[in-house]
């Protein structure tokens, strides 16, 4: 279990990859950094108590300036657990540009998220967060990037030489082509004096999550968002991811962000047997606990064990909840006791997996490359791994057959 | 559970409406009624989940805005929720004890699974989830069942003139105007400017 709060800034050539969780739906982001302070922030994060916006909170513990140290920001899709607090981060992160899939030019979604006012769950659905992003956006006259697979979001070259690239895998042109046709049924319906419910839960939404590649020099993380594997769509989810240009299939990643709360969905053999590296890779994972299923399911834990034990999750899903819902008055226990309502809190855990590895290139570096080059397995022992709040290893969950 | 579509033909309801007529179109003008009422306060409710107005019952059915429908609603397997609301009148005091604002998550064949979110004050914001039945869903609101829809739950105490006090719960889904034309347009100017005016890369 992790403890205490970071206060440490990474080193001026440290890359760093930092996983916020809040469990149960509460939401998700990642910070990178690359090198020199430039900063990478995906998604974002809110205390349901305090209303603290977690990313910023936490650059703001290490003494980094959002509005002058972030380039860049994404909306990996448009869930409500990962895009809840985004427009502050857009506005804190004031000369950062923006980065989204659903939000393009002559994209329907734009005439949606203007529908707000006429939508019977705008908060719920993320369009009203989307919106204030949009409005951010425009009014501070910043572009905003469509990604889309093979497509470069970030690259500069650091002081030290080495170059940095932040590349969108996902989504492809059928993926955005289908929910083109979906958010215009849902604008016609609103033409025809229809009233709209945005099912921000709908099938097919995490399809248009943004994968996302991160190069600093030779190393090598991938952003798993929440893509999933849709075998009925190969040209859609990760099989589609798979077969961009741009996506290493040579045993080349050292990290990943562990797609979709380690759901059987998000699993795809082809990422661990061709892209990530073949003996431990880091990866890290955050956990959800929708309805009655909890993320991550012991078989997939075990799933993910047998590929890596350098495994971390950012919360136990298993914990998550209080039966009879919050603590409140006794009068309002009573109430809930009295119509037999079936209620229980859904706990904010949050955890905060870091990993921070030292990617600069001196005369040693180069040297050490030359002679250890080809055995990549070794690269994963160079990272440092932190475990702050309810941070854990994954080994630490329950597997198939044992009680939770 | 197998997942099934929001269902408002259910097979007591049927069959109470075929073994009373009369109980039907009284339900029926209930409905109506109560359908009416929160048509014309639509704008109020989609703003403010505070809005709890009293639903007053047509005169055709009983004195002063009051009947007795415990009979219809026994008939018709409806819940304390649905009697809540037909049982309002303006001579009751309502006091509220808990609200949550709900967004409905999954749909099964019985019931379905909300989260909740606390209007309660000094209270934390972490959320909550429950299972609530549709047998509990007023029959005019059972249409509004749908992934995403969003409604409001409260829980309290009702005083009648009598003095008598009742706890009662209610449930009620939120509804939106449709869209004149010009609404529709302001909706299209608006993202015209942001598709005009971003600087797309």
């Amino acid at each position: 279990m992790g403890v205490g709060k970071p206060s440490d800034p990474p080193g001026q050539y440290d890359l760093e990859i930092s996983l916020l969780g809040g469990g149960n739906g509460y939401g998700e982001s990642v910070l990178i950094h690359l090198g020199d302070d430039v900063w990478v922030v995906v998604d974002s994060l809110l205390d349901p108590k305090s209303k603290e916006n977690l990313p910023l909170a936490y650059l703001d513990s290490i003494g980094v300036d959002p509005a002058e140290s972030v380039k860049l920001i994404v909306a990996s899709h448009w869930h409500k657990d990962h895009i809840a607090g985004l427009a502050d981060i857009v506005s804190a992160c004031s000369k950062a540009e923006f980065s989204s899939s659903v939000a393009r030019e002559n994209s329907m979604f734009l005439t949606l998220v203007s529908l707000d006012k006429h939508i019977s769950n705008p908060t719920y659905s993320g369009v009203r967060e989307f919106r204030h992003i949009l409005d951010n956006v425009l009014q501070s006259k910043r572009p905003l990037k469509n990604a889309i697979e093979d497509r470069l979001l970030l690259a500069y070259k650091r002081s030290d030489g080495v170059a940095c690239e932040v590349w969108a895998l996902s989504p492809s042109d059928d993926t955005l082509l289908h929910f083109e046709s979906k958010f215009g049924e849902l604008i016609k319906k609103a033409s025809d004096g229809k009233a709209i419910t945005v099912k921000a839960g709908g099938p097919g939404i995490n399809d248009t999550s943004v994968v996302l590649l991160i190069k600093v020099g030779e190393t090598h993380v991938l952003l798993g968002a929440d893509l999933e594997v849709t075998p009925s769509h190969p040209t859609r989810g990760w099989h589609a991811v798979m077969a961009s240009t741009k996506c290493p299939k040579g045993n080349e990643v050292e990290v990943f962000k562990i797609p979709h709360h380690g759901s059987e969905n998000g699993y795809h053999q082809d990422v661990w047997d061709r892209s990530l590296l073949k003996d431990n890779p880091l990866v890290a994972l955050t956990s959800y606990a929708p309805g009655k299923k909890k993320l991550p399911e012991p078989k997939e834990v075990k799933k993910i064990l047998d590929h890596s034990e350098n495994a971390f999750i950012t919360s136990s899903p298993h914990t998550a909840v209080r039966p009879g819902g919050k603590k409140r008055s006794q009068k309002a226990m009573n109430a809930i006791r009295g119509i037999g309502l079936n209620i229980k809190e859904l706990k904010f855990h949050y955890g905060h997996v870091r990993l921070r590895k030292k990617t600069e290139r001196t005369r040693f570096s180069t040297v050490c490359d030359s002679i250890f080059g080809s055995q990549r397995n070794r690269r994963s022992a160079l990272w440092e791994v932190n475990l702050y709040g309810e941070a854990k290893k994954l080994s630490a969950l329950p597997l198939p057959g044992s009680k939770c | 559970m197998k997942r099934s579509q929001p269902n408002t033909d259910l097979p007591e309801y049927q069959s109470s409406l075929a073994s009373s007529e009369r109980s039907s179109d009284m339900i029926a003008t209930l409905e109506k009624q109560v359908d009416n009422h929160i048509r014309s306060n639509e704008t109020e409710a989609s703003e403010s989940p505070e809005h709890n107005a009293l639903i007053p019952l047509p005169e055709s059915l009983g004195t002063k805005g009051e009947v007795d429908v415990e009979p219809l609603v026994k008939e018709l397997n409806a819940t304390v929720l649905s009697r809540s609301i037909l049982k309002h009148s303006p001579s009751t005091r309502f006091e509220t004890i808990q609200k949550w604002e709900g967004v409905v998550e999954e749909i099964f064949e019985d019931h379905f699974v909300a989260r909740l979110y606390d209007l309660t004050a000094d209270i934390s914001d972490t959320i909550e989830e429950a299972e609530i039945q549709i047998d509990d869903i007023n029959l005019s609101d059972r249409k509004l069942i749908e992934q995403g829809a969003v409604f409001y739950l409260t829980l309290g105490k009702e005083q009648h003139k009598s003095g008598r006090i009742q706890k009662v719960s209610r449930i009620r889904f939120k509804r939106v105007p449709p869209m004149s034309e010009e609404e529709f347009d302001e909706v299209l100017d608006q993202s015209n400017q942001y598709k005009h005016n971003i600087r797309w890369e």
